[in-house]
């Protein structure tokens, strides 16, 4: 049989409290191949993971990824 | 009516109201009444969902946040949709649907709040079944199934078809804590299934489909 697990999700996810809607969302960037700094980051904010993740999956770079979709800075432009 | 007590007495006082309509329309203290009246009947209605849904054994101070919870989103949701009744049923019928709506989801999110989402559920795809030859057939196919999902999907799209086929995830519960929307993760289901078919056809697995369809 050749399952391939993720034990290393498996271990992420056993690190947090259940229900730490963040730590889940780190986690979850954590295995998409964020680093650590921005995964923690970007899980504090609105940012559409999902949306994040599908750019990450076509081969997008996660920091670029990120600027992609950051929120636009507040309108100043004359 | 149930085991929940009869309607509130304002809410059956005003159940026969001549036109909920223009009365929750027109600004004014009778409209607040009309407000207050609905609001009661939207959570007498919620709360009798919540109990069907066998919530109660939580303890009522739980039912009741869920079922005002729910009563608060419904009145929401049907002053936006006010507009659109056309008297076909009685106001009041119309108006429990959206309790009863509203009352499933949250008890489904409740449900599903404060529980780990687990991702890495693979192994509980089921390779067992009641006679021999239907568990060696389900057996291989799930196996390959299995394989499919770790193979022709990306990263991303497995995680999300786990957490929803394996895990049975609800999919609010899965886009809100992605921040994203139901149907970007539909769209991502569709898109995983559709591969998943391909290789399963190409294995010879599953016959191509057939008709004008591409």
């Amino acid at each position: 049989m050749t399952v391939h697990p993720t034990t290393r999700l498996t271990n992420c996810l056993r690190g947090h409290p259940a229900g730490d809607v963040h730590a889940w969302r780190v986690c979850w960037l954590l295995e998409s191949g964020f680093s650590q700094d921005l995964a923690q980051a970007l899980a504090g904010t609105d940012i559409d993971l999902h949306a994040l993740l599908e750019l990450v999956d076509r081969g997008c770079p996660p920091e670029l990824a990120a600027r992609i979709l950051a929120p636009l800075p507040a309108a100043g432009v004359g | 009516m149930t085991a929940l007590g009869p309607i509130p007495a304002a809410a059956t006082a005003t159940t026969e109201r001549a036109d909920w309509v223009s009365t929750l329309s027109l600004p004014g203290p009778e409209r607040d009444r009309a407000l207050r009246d609905l609001h009661q009947l939207l959570v007498h209605a919620a709360r009798a969902q919540v109990h069907r849904m066998g919530w109660s054994t939580r303890g009522e101070a739980d039912v009741d946040e869920l079922a005002n919870q729910a009563a608060d989103e419904a009145l929401v949701a049907l002053l936006g949709k006010l507009h659109t009744f056309e008297g076909r049923s009685r106001f009041t019928t119309w108006a429990y649907k959206f309790a009863v709506l509203h009352a499933a989801n949250a008890v489904r999110a409740a449900a599903w709040r404060g529980r780990e989402i687990q991702l890495d559920g693979l192994e509980l795809l089921p390779d067992t079944a009641p006679h021999p030859g239907h568990y060696a057939e389900a057996r291989d196919l799930a196996e390959v199934v299995r394989r499919l999902l770790g193979t022709v999907l990306t990263p991303h799209q497995r995680r999300v078809v786990v957490a929803l086929v394996v895990d049975e995830v609800p999919i609010d519960v899965l886009a809100e804590r992605l921040g994203t929307n139901r149907n970007a993760l539909y769209k991502t289901l569709h898109d995983a299934r559709v591969r998943i078919r391909t290789a399963l056809v190409a294995e010879g697995l599953l016959e191509a489909p057939t008709g004008g369809a591409r």
